[in-house]
């Protein structure tokens, strides 16, 4: 199930939250586990199955190293616990792939294997995997409740598509958490933000992008239309999808850490990836780029790590070279910028900007291209290289009917609606503030419904995570 | 206050028209869009395990939902007054006539 549905909206949320609040505080997870574990049902019934083995498994793996920690046998297990978590992975997301390529290298024929990825399974292995890890190096204890442990992983609010939650951070209030009207309040904003980012913003661009592929005559504004409105959809999309967690974690009492702060804003790619799925980011140096040993020891050293993280961090967005090719574009981009443009960066802000901003138009190319020619094609087509004419009668059209949104969509990319709350949280201003942000917020609400009661394109773009 | 506004206001709506959707009677025919309306799915085994009840209780709660029509006009005046759409789902209007876009050729 998606969020952003009238059948989570107006059947299962209403359901989960009048039933949440009646049960007993002794069976609240259990119940949230429950619901959670329908929730994922619903959607990919076939694979539940995936999901309550990775629980038990690392559940059990937790309650292993807290017996033997301090002795060999606990690394065993860590080691264990790290192959299976990234063997499920490897074996739902990426065996074809390998597959494939290994089919192509040695020009033999290994017939395809039928797997289908379960939804989510990138996010929750990571879960699990930090888990583990974290209870290994005695940040914090093995889980001793089973329904507790489960609940966590599967919070129907960050099951399928982030962000990655860690245990460190959610323990205290698996056992206590307190539910008040503000926060409850905070939550529902959160939450419809959320939805009116994914449906009103991301779906119309979305919708914009394949008409403009639909039309017969590519020109280059239409490509440049594309570039920007597929960086524009991805970080709405995304960051709705973060926003609803983060929001409905709140209406549950649950504090989920940020996932996202305003990336396009950066100044430097280094300061990009500090704003743009931080969660994933955070992951990736806490585990991999740290205990390999960060930036300390050579030059050498350092830019080995960074091409290790960053090819991962590719990998780990789908199985397809363009992926890893991504990844490494960044690490590139990282490396010099670490070892030669940053001082020139922080002293030319306004050029950082551009800068930013062109090579990220340009490493989502990379991302969405189905393959390395096609992502070829769009950026020589950009840069005016393949004759293509400037504009045609249709990419006006099409720009002339998504012109408001692309304009909303880049205002609401930058921090210009905190600072207009900010605003309004002045005392002078403070009742009519308070009155327009409510209005303004069911207002969305409605608008969300009437967008998807009518709704002919709601795509889920995390299937390849 | 303005906490328990929209709270107050919030869990009316989604719980209001929960409430709604269930004890209203299902349309079979949608004479705007002139054609059959999704019933609820029968619950069998199979459907639940393939996903078929999903997707067809997903066609259900937008089909079926309470003052569809009206949200559907809400939708369209959105998209025309405010967005500023040339076209709504492939129609437009030319000299007062709703006329449907050809395009692009297949």
């Amino acid at each position: 199930m998606v969020f952003s549905s009238i059948s989570f909206i107006y059947y299962f949320l209403p359901l989960v939250l009048i039933i949440y609040f009646i049960v007993p505080k002794k069976f609240k997870n259990i119940y949230l586990l429950t619901f959670s574990l329908f929730f994922y049902f619903y959607g990919e019934g076939k694979f539940l199955w995936v999901l309550l083995l990775s629980c038990i498994m690392n559940f059990i793996y937790g309650l292993l190293i807290e017996k033997y920690r301090d002795k060999k046998a606990s690394r065993y297990i860590l080691f264990i616990a790290i192959i299976s978590n990234i063997g499920m992975l490897m074996y739902f997301k990426y065996i074809n792939f390998f597959i494939d390529n290994i089919n192509n290298i040695f020009r033999i024929n290994i017939p395809f294997i039928q797997v289908i990825m379960p939804i989510g399974i990138s996010f929750f292995t990571f879960q699990t995997l930090s888990y583990v890890i974290d209870v290994y190096n005695g940040k914090v204890k093995a889980s001793k409740n089973v329904i507790d442990f489960c609940t966590y992983v599967t919070l129907f609010f960050q099951l399928i598509a982030g962000p990655i939650v860690r245990y460190v951070d959610v323990e205290r209030e698996l056992k206590y958490r307190k539910c008040n009207i503000d926060e409850f309040a905070e939550g529902i904003t959160r939450f419809i933000v959320g939805l009116a980012k994914k449906v009103l913003i991301a779906n119309e661009l979305g919708s914009l992008i394949s008409s403009l592929y639909d039309i017969p005559e590519m020109t280059v504004l239409s490509y440049f239309i594309i570039a920007i409105s597929q960086t524009l959809q991805l970080y709405f999309d995304f960051s709705g999808y973060s926003d609803i967690a983060i929001g409905l974690g709140k209406m549950f009492g649950f504090h989920f850490l940020e996932n996202f702060n305003y990336p396009f804003i950066a100044r430097s790619i280094t300061d990009f990836w500090r704003r743009w799925h931080i969660s994933l980011s955070s992951f990736f140096r806490d585990y991999v780029y740290i205990p390999l040993g960060g930036n300390k020891g050579s030059v050498l050293k350092h830019i080995r790590n960074i091409f290790i993280v960053w090819l991962l961090t590719g990998f780990w967005h789908g199985a397809g070279w363009n992926f890893i090719l991504w990844g490494l574009y960044f690490a590139i981009l990282l490396t010099i910028e670490k070892y030669f443009l940053k001082s020139f960066l922080d002293k030319h802000k306004i050029f950082g900007h551009v800068y930013t901003i062109i090579l990220i138009l340009i490493s989502f190319i990379i991302f969405n291209a189905n393959n390395l020619k096609e992502g070829l094609i769009f950026i020589k087509s950009l840069f005016c290289l393949n004759k293509l004419p400037i504009y045609n009668f249709s990419t006006i059209y099409y720009i002339k009917s998504y012109l408001v949104i692309l304009i909303v969509g880049i205002i609401c990319s930058t921090p210009i609606i905190k600072f207009i709350k900010k605003f309004f949280k002045n005392k002078k201003f403070y009742v009519l503030g308070n009155a327009l942000e409510v209005c303004f917020t069911i207002i969305l609400l409605i608008a969300v419904t009437a967008s998807l009661i009518d709704a002919s394109f709601n795509p889920f773009l995390y299937f390849r995570f | 206050m303005k906490n328990k506004i929209l709270t107050v206001s919030f869990i009316i709506m989604i719980v209001g028209m929960f409430m709604l959707n269930i004890f209203i009677k299902d349309r079979d025919l949608s004479y705007s869009e002139r054609r059959h309306l999704t019933k609820f799915p029968s619950i069998t085994i199979n459907g639940l395990m393939d996903g078929s009840i999903s997707d067809e209780f997903e066609n259900y709660s937008t089909d079926q939902f309470v003052f569809r029509e009206n949200f559907i006009k809400l939708k369209a005046y959105i998209q025309h007054f405010i967005l500023k759409k040339q076209d709504i789902n492939g129609l437009f209007i030319e000299d007062g006539n709703i006329v449907k876009m050809e395009y692009p050729f297949k």
